[in-house]
């Protein structure tokens, strides 16, 4: 019985060796460290004004280690976009903004999320002209991604609260 | 004559507790190491679950995400191939790939314990292979088996459903069906863990007379009902005995979300583990309850 149990394990253990190593660089891997690494930063942001500053730092520098160790994936933009929302957060509007400018690649939906997430830092800065001609440059050139969809409900919905399309 | 367990055990009074108890405590002692042979459905079963849960882990992941890609994007939607929601898809999924292994393979498999047990009964040696090519030729009649009490389950889940729905329609915010209405929801898992035991406890000699009796299957319904007649409330105790071993389990299911948000979303794959180890060894032990309440009753009475 022995025997059979350590075949089977052995097998076991083998097809997950197997297909471990070669699921190794499919972005599986990336999405789980990013996951865990946003996963803090909705911590924060729930207790954002008791954060200490040392904590944000730390955030960032995973970052900033995830980033340099996934550049040339779309995972790095991602994460350039969650990075901004830190900053955001943190009110450092400009440098949020350079980190969302960051994540504009060729990836259409990525590339209007940043534009978004730029003009909603001016809107909160209270340049209200300035988010809007983003609001409406999102329309124009990435008018078939998910957020070019939103945009036309988000202006819709602010209408009566300061943002118009005029 | 055969004798019991190699001891002659007197019951007087078959359908007291009591004697189930007795009779649990001698099938528990069949599964030592002399009879090692009688562990190797359980290993086979846990074997093939393990291979399938691993398969299904590394689904949304390069190769398998070839195969895997279209079908649960077109069924669940493309979010269910990345993290950590492909983890929670999984127990789904798994439940699927599982009601297919209980059909094909681990019905089959957990039958072949009532020959084993008639063995140990009739003091030979416990031989997997012998069993196994014995009960081969009765493979159609344990599918047929596995699919009725699928069936059955089945009927009780729609059933509770329409309850469910009937329940939906309360308004009351107070009284009594308002309580009436917050039991049927909150006692959900736990209706469906009884009605389940209900349902094996129906059918659990079918297995039995076909493997031991070569009955067919419909001759061995028949039987089963027949042997069942005055002695339900002890095959429930023998089924539900050991199945509250699943309770810690299904509590842990209820809780898995809490559970997810406290550790990690891993936590699912661990639970599934957890589920394939205990849920295995409950349905042969069942099984083995089952037999040799048949062989003691058919030597008794």
């Amino acid at each position: 019985m022995k025997k059979l149990i350590l075949i089977l394990t052995a097998i076991l253990l083998s097809v997950f060796a197997l297909l471990t190593s070669l699921s190794l660089n499919d972005g599986y891997t990336a999405q789980r460290e990013l996951w865990r690494i946003n996963q803090k930063l909705y911590y924060i942001a729930s207790y954002n004004e008791s954060t200490p500053d040392n904590a944000i730092n730390q955030l960032t520098d995973r970052y900033h280690d995830f980033i340099n160790k996934h550049s040339k994936t779309l995972y790095a933009n991602q994460a350039q976009l969650m990075l901004g929302d830190l900053y955001s957060l943190r009110k450092n509007y400009s440098q949020a903004r350079s980190e969302f400018q960051k994540a504009i690649c060729e990836n259409k939906e990525l590339s209007a999320q940043g534009e978004f997430a730029i003009a909603k830092t001016y809107e909160l800065e209270g340049n209200q002209e300035k988010a809007l001609s983003i609001y409406k440059s999102i329309i124009q050139y990435y008018p078939l991604t998910k957020t070019g969809f939103f945009v036309h409900i988000y202006l819709a919905r602010h209408n009566a609260t300061g943002i118009s399309q005029k | 004559m055969a004798c019991f367990f190699g001891a002659y055990v007197k019951i007087v009074d078959m359908p007291k507790v009591k004697s189930t108890f007795t009779l649990l405590r001698l099938v528990f002692n069949l599964f030592k190491p002399e009879h090692q042979q009688i562990f190797y459905p359980y290993i086979i079963i846990v074997f093939i679950n393990l291979l399938v849960l691993e398969t299904l882990y590394f689904a949304p992941r390069h190769p398998l995400s070839s195969f895997f890609y279209p079908l649960i994007g077109r069924i669940w939607g493309a979010e269910y191939l990345h993290y950590p929601m492909d983890l929670m898809l999984l127990p789904k999924l798994f439940y699927y790939t599982q009601v297919i292994i209980f059909l094909f393979v681990s019905s089959f498999l957990t039958a072949i314990i009532a020959d084993m047990v008639a063995a140990i009964n009739n003091e030979k040696q416990v031989n997997f292979g012998a069993s196994f090519q014995k009960s081969l030729p009765r493979y159609i009649y344990i599918f047929l088996y596995s699919l009725l009490s699928l069936l059955l389950l089945e009927s009780f889940d729609y059933a509770y459903g329409l309850l469910i729905q009937r329940v939906h329609q309360i308004h009351s915010t107070t009284g009594i069906y308002f309580c009436l209405k917050k039991l049927v929801f909150f006692a959900h898992p736990y209706a469906q863990f009884l009605y389940e035991n209900i349902a094996t406890a129906l059918l659990i000699y079918v297995p039995v007379l076909v493997i031991l009796e070569k009955k067919k299957f419909i001759g061995a319904l028949i039987d089963n009902f027949k042997t069942i007649c005055g002695s339900f409330w002890l095959t429930l105790t023998l089924v539900l005995v050991p199945t509250l071993g699943y309770l810690p389990l299904l509590l842990m299911k209820n809780n898995i979300g809490n559970l997810v948000e406290m550790t990690s979303p891993e936590v699912q794959v661990v639970a599934l583990i957890l589920n394939i180890f205990v849920t295995t060894g409950i349905n042969i032990f069942i099984m083995a309850s089952a037999s040799a309440y048949y062989l003691y009753k058919k030597e008794n009475l």
